[in-house]
C-alpha cells in the first residue's frame, strides 16, 4: 500500500511537471510575439520609414515585364522561382485586371518572427531582407507567410528585396517599378503612397499590416 | 495542397509525438511499478529515442542546407520562434531518453550493480527522476508538433488551439500503441503484468475517445467556415479532408484503423473476463510447453489482436500528420481584397 501512495505522488508530480510545461509553453508563445511585436516599424530601437509598392490596377496590362526585369536584374538563378507574379482578376461586369504583387515587407512581419535563425530582418527602410548565408532552409517562413511568398532555391530562402541587394543607387526605383511602361507599380515610403493616391488607395490586406497599397479603379471605369 | 513541407516534416511529427508518448507512456509503467516490465519499459524507451532520432534526421534532411542545422547554437538561437523551442527541447529529450533507456537496459545494469558505487546506489532513485524529466520532455515534444503549425497564425486550418490538443492527444495515443507492440515482441520472454495490460487498455480508451471528439471539434469548427477568406480556406481544408481528395485515406487510415480499431480492441480486452493468478502462473512456470499454450490460449485474448490495435492506431496517428500537413493551404488575402474593389 505504501509503495501504491509513494507511486501515486510521483505521479501526481509528473502530472504537474507536464502541465506546467504546456503552461510555460504557452507563456513562452506568447513572449515571442511580444518580441515580434516590439520589432514592428523599428529598427535598432529607432523608427523606420516603411516602403512600399502600390499597384495599380487599371494601369497594369499583365505583360509581365516587371517579373522579367526582376530576374534579369536581381540575377536570379535558373532554380530559383519568379519574386514577382501577376494576376488577373475578373469584374463580375466582364473587364478582367491585373495585379502585380511580390513580398508585402510587412510591418509585423511573422516571417521574421518565426525564423529560428535570425535570419530574417526589416532594414532602414522597413524592408524584409534575408541574409541567405545564415539561412538554412527550414522553409517555416513560408507556413508563416500570410500570403504564401518565400521560395526556396539550391542555397537558402529567396523572396523580393525592393533590389537592395542587387546594387541599385539609393534613389533608384527596383527594377519591377523601372520596367513597368504604363506606372503600374510605384516605390516608395508608404505614407507618400498614400498621400499621392489619396483614399482610392487601400492596404492589400489586414494580416501582418502589409506595405503594399492597391489603387483601386476610378467610379465609372467599368 | 500544401507541397513545400513534404514527407520528411510529417513523419517527423508522427514519429517525435509518437517518440515522447512512447517514453511518458513506459515512465508511467515504471512509476507505477519500479521492479517489474522490465524489458518492456527497456524496449519502450528504445523505440522513444529511435523514434525521435529518426524523426529529427528526417527534419534534417527536409532543409536546404542540412550543414547549417546541424549548427544549433546559430541555426536556433532566434528565441521568438516555437521552432527554436522545439529544436532545443527535442535535443534534451533524446539525451533524457537516451540515458533513461541505458539505464533500463539490464546487460548494462548486472556488472554495474555487481561492481557496486554511486550509480548501483542510486539506480532506483535516478531512474525516477529521469522518468519524470522525460515525462515533461516528452508532453513538451508532443505539444510542440501542434503548436510549430498553429503559431505562426497563417494557415487557416492549423489556426487554432485545437491543432495542438489534438496533435497531442494523438501523440500520447500513438505512444501508448508504440507500448502495446513493444509489449507484444516481448511477450515470450517477458509478457506485460495484468495490471499494466489493463492500465494500457483503460488509456487507450479514454485517448481514442477524446481524440476523436477533438477531431470532430476541429473539423467541425474549419467547416463552420465563415464570411472572410481565412475562414473559407479553413472550410475548403476541412472539406479536402472529409469528402475531398483525401477523403479515402482520412476515413480508411484515421477514422477506421486509427481510431475504431483501437477502440474496439480495446474495450474488447477490457470486458474479457481477466485471466485467473494461478492460471497465469502456471503458464508463466511452464515454459513453451504444450500446457503453456493451451492455458495462454485459454486464459488471454490473442495475442495479434493487441497487435492490430496498436498497429492501426500508429497507422492512424501517422495518417493524421499527412493529412494536416497537405490540407493546410493559404488563404488567398489579397485576391479577397482585390476582387472586393472590383465589384
Amino acid at each position: 500500500m505504501e509503495h501504491k501512495n509513494i507511486t501515486r505522488r510521483s505521479l501526481l508530480c509528473a502530472s504537474a511537471a507536464g502541465a506546467g510545461t504546456v503552461a510555460l509553453g504557452g507563456a513562452w508563445g506568447l513572449t515571442g510575439r511580444a518580441h515580434a511585436d516590439d520589432a514592428a516599424g523599428t529598427i535598432a530601437g529607432g523608427p523606420v520609414e516603411q516602403y512600399g509598392f502600390l499597384v495599380a490596377l487599371t494601369r497594369c496590362s499583365g505583360c509581365g515585364r516587371c517579373v522579367e526585369a526582376c530576374r534579369k536584374g536581381n540575377r536570379l538563378s535558373d532554380s530559383t522561382e519568379d519574386r514577382r507574379h501577376v494576376e488577373s482578376y475578373t469584374r463580375t461586369r466582364g473587364r478582367t485586371f491585373f495585379a502585380s504583387t511580390s513580398c508585402m515587407h510587412c510591418a509585423e512581419p511573422s516571417c521574421m518572427s518565426v525564423c529560428p535563425a535570425g535570419a530574417i530582418w526589416k532594414d532602414e527602410r522597413g524592408l524584409v531582407r534575408v541574409d541567405q548565408q545564415r539561412c538554412m532552409g527550414c522553409k517555416y517562413c513560408y507556413q508563416a507567410c500570410p500570403y504564401g511568398v518565400p521560395t526556396y532555391n539550391e542555397v537558402a530562402m529567396d523572396k523580393c528585396d525592393g533590389c537592395r541587394s542587387a546594387e541599385l543607387d539609393d534613389g533608384e526605383d527596383p527594377y519591377c517599378v523601372q520596367a513597368c511602361k504604363f506606372g503600374a507599380l510605384e516605390f516608395g515610403p508608404v505614407s507618400q503612397l498614400k498621400a499621392t493616391a489619396g483614399d482610392a488607395a487601400v492596404a492589400i490586406a489586414e494580416a501582418n499590416r502589409p506595405s503594399c497599397l492597391v489603387l483601386a479603379p476610378e467610379k465609372g471605369v467599368s | 495542397m500544401q507541397t513545400i513541407w513534404g514527407w520528411q516534416p510529417a513523419l517527423y511529427l508522427f514519429l517525435g509525438g509518437m517518440g515522447g508518448g512512447a517514453f511518458l507512456t513506459a515512465a508511467v509503467l515504471y512509476l507505477r511499478d519500479r521492479t517489474g516490465n522490465n524489458r518492456v519499459i527497456c524496449a519502450s524507451m528504445w523505440a522513444a529515442v529511435i523514434s525521435l532520432a529518426v524523426g529529427l534526421l528526417l527534419l534534417l534532411s527536409e532543409l536546404v542546407t542540412p550543414a547549417r542545422g546541424l549548427m544549433m547554437w546559430q541555426s536556433f538561437s532566434h528565441f521568438t520562434s516555437w521552432m527554436t523551442y522545439g529544436a532545443w527541447g527535442a535535443f534534451a529529450a533524446i539525451v533524457v531518453f537516451g540515458v533513461s533507456a541505458l539505464l533500463a537496459t539490464e546487460k548494462l545494469m548486472v556488472p554495474v550493480r555487481k561492481r557496486g558505487g554511486w550509480l548501483a546506489a542510486h539506480e532506483t532513485g535516478l531512474r525516477s527522476g529521469l522518468a519524470i524529466v522525460g515525462i515533461v520532455l516528452g508532453a513538451f515534444v508532443a505539444v510542440y508538433t501542434g503548436m510549430l503549425l498553429m503559431a505562426p497564425a497563417s494557415v487557416p486550418l492549423w489556426n487554432t488551439p485545437l491543432l495542438p490538443l489534438l496533435f497531442t492527444v494523438s501523440a500520447f495515443d500513438t505512444g501508448v500503441a508504440l507500448v502495446e507492440v513493444m509489449a507484444v515482441v516481448a511477450a515470450r520472454k517477458d509478457p506485460l503484468g495484468a495490471d499494466a495490460k489493463r492500465f494500457l487498455e483503460r488509456c487507450v480508451v479514454v485517448l481514442v475517445l477524446l481524440e476523436a471528439v477533438v477531431l470532430a471539434a476541429f473539423l467541425g469548427t474549419a467547416l463552420a467556415g465563415g464570411t472572410d477568406a481565412a475562414a473559407a480556406t479553413a472550410a475548403a481544408s476541412a472539406a479536402m479532408l472529409v469528402g475531398g481528395p483525401l477523403a479515402g485515406w482520412f476515413w480508411v487510415l484515421l477514422v477506421a484503423a486509427g481510431l475504431a480499431l483501437p477502440l474496439t480492441v480495446a474495450v474488447v480486452g477490457l470486458v474479457r473476463k481477466p485471466a485467473s493468478p494461478s492460471a497465469r502462473d502456471a503458464a508463466a512456470d511452464t515454459g513453451d510447453g504444450e500446457g503453456t499454450a493451451n492455458a495462454a490460449t485459454k486464459s488471454q485474448p490473442k495475442r495479434w489482436l493487441p497487435l492490430a490495435g496498436a498497429c492501426g492506431a500508429l497507422a492512424g496517428g501517422c495518417a493524421l500528420r499527412f493529412l494536416v500537413l497537405a490540407a493546410g493551404v493559404h488563404a488567398n488575402l489579397a485576391s479577397e481584397t482585390i476582387l472586393r474593389l472590383l465589384g
